[in-house]
């Protein structure tokens, strides 16, 4: 695995060359698939405008597709990358779409540390952007499910990461406001490990400050949700 | 300054040529000039390390996380004694974060230039990189704030980040010198790092972190801390005091 050798990023002394974000683009449609993780990387750290936007999604969409299963650290980490900006520019109402990515059986299981990228950004994009309706994509819901049934198994959860996964595919739950919120609140009560409830009990008390000047309805909601509080909580 | 109930030991100068720590453990390395803390990261192994080769977990940028260590000379520590519960919580805040920082290492030096204010920011202590809607891809961190928000995810609050003395350039120099190159260069603008206007700023130090930890275990976990100025520095009279 061939990582970076930059000891110190602030100590070279070459003028950095701006690049804008149409070469980027550019770069990244000749490369198509093959882009290096470098350049996806770079792309997910620049801004691009609403004319740019509806070209680079399919572009990273198709690398996502193509790179998942990859067993290259640095394939997986530019897959991450690319994940991210994807999920953090995507129409919001296409977000149904992502369920495909936590599709089990599908050639491989997915890397633990894509399955965090996808349920920590799903959160995000519904922290800044509370549902206008209850339950907007029942399906990724239901991936978000199986990943939360799977990982919170008292033997799976202590793993490296395997917690990480399972709060974040709760915090997603509960954002989209699925029908499954409760259920996975209340797999939060059933769960051994008192530090993993208030963990999920934390982060949701950000989501409640997070939507207190955007959704009213959420914050209800939430207040609902939260008066089935696990008995530890 | 021992506490003998929880055997707890207050921030403390390392002047051995090893050191034993406990995981998360905060390491302060001095910057140029001696007790002044500029850099600042969470111990990723227990036991016995070499003080001039502690592995760390930082914000260096970029942010070193598992799998991508780095090493720092230590010049100090500040111990929590954290429960397994804490150092869990701990872990899972670096599992959630530490991806997003991963790509840096796949850019070179010339990228990484262009794009350090994308990685990093100094104030505020943590920000969330947008895009054009408010969305975000990841959280930006200073080192200091890294390690704060780490404790904060445990339930630890160890400052009071709404209380920080204001600092002015000179001191922003001297805490954080590689970003300073890079402002006086034009590589990277002051405000893109968060200083906007002539300052001063309330931007969180590493040593102010140091003096958190040099209380008692149960003072760190019932009061946030309120830094003051001298606080910037951990000196070996701060030591135990």
């Amino acid at each position: 695995m061939v990582r970076s050798t930059i000891k110190n990023p602030f100590d070279a002394r070459e003028a950095a060359t701006p690049v804008s974000p149409g070469e980027l683009l550019s770069d990244l449609s000749q490369a198509g698939t093959n882009a290096p993780a470098s350049l996806i990387c770079e792309v997910e750290l620049t801004r691009f405008d609403a004319e740019q936007r509806p070209v680079l999604l399919p572009l990273l969409w198709q690398f996502i597709l193509d790179h998942r299963n990859s067993n290259v650290l640095d394939e997986l980490v530019a897959v991450g990358s690319a994940i991210r900006k994807y999920i953090a520019l995507m129409p919001m109402d296409q977000m149904g779409q992502l369920a495909v990515l936590l599709e089990p059986g599908y050639r491989s299981a997915s890397p633990i540390e894509l399955e965090i990228e996808i349920a920590k950004m799903i959160y995000r994009n519904f922290e800044i952007h509370p549902p206008l309706n209850p339950d907007p994509h029942p399906e990724l819901a239901q991936r978000l499910w199986e990943m939360v049934q799977a990982y919170t198994n008292p033997r799976v959860l202590l793993r490296d990461k395997y917690s990480a996964a399972a709060s974040l595919a709760i915090q997603a739950i509960i954002a989209m406001r699925s029908q499954l919120a409760e259920q996975a609140w209340q797999t939060i009560a059933a769960c051994p490990y008192r530090w993993f409830a208030e963990l999920v009990s934390d982060s949701i008390e950000r989501l409640r400050e997070a939507w207190s000047q955007k959704s009213p309805d959420g914050v209800a909601w939430l207040t609902a949700l939260q008066k089935h509080a696990p008995a530890h909580v | 300054m021992f506490e003998f109930a929880g055997f707890h030991v207050p921030s403390f100068r390392i002047d051995t040529p090893s050191v034993s720590l406990n995981v998360f453990d905060v390491i302060g390395q001095d910057g140029e000039q001696p007790g002044f803390i500029s850099h600042t990261g969470l111990a990723e192994n227990e036991g016995s390390q070499e003080t001039q080769q502690i592995k760390i977990l930082d914000m260096g940028p970029p942010l070193h996380g598992p799998s991508y260590t780095t090493t720092i000379n230590a010049s100090a520590l500040g111990r929590a004694e954290l429960s397994d519960d804490e150092t869990r919580k701990i872990r899972i805040f670096i599992d959630q974060h530490a991806s997003e920082h991963h790509a840096f290492q796949q850019l070179n030096e010339r990228q990484v230039l262009r794009l350090a204010s994308e990685m990093y920011c100094i104030y505020p202590h943590a920000a969330p990189l947008l895009e054009h809607d408010g969305r975000y891809t990841r959280i930006r961190f200073s080192c200091s704030g890294f390690v704060f928000e780490a404790y904060r995810s445990a339930g630890i609050n160890l400052l009071n980040p709404d209380a920080l003395p204001l600092i002015d350039m000179a001191v922003i120099k001297m805490a954080y010198p590689l970003e300073a190159r890079l402002m006086e260069s034009a590589r990277v603008t002051p405000d893109s790092l968060g200083l906007r206007g002539i300052g001063p700023w309330p931007v969180l130090l590493c040593g102010y972190l140091l003096h958190a930890l040099n209380r008692s275990a149960t003072s760190i976990r019932d009061r946030a801390y309120t830094p003051i100025t001298k606080d910037q520095r951990f000196t070996a009279e701060d030591a135990g005091a």
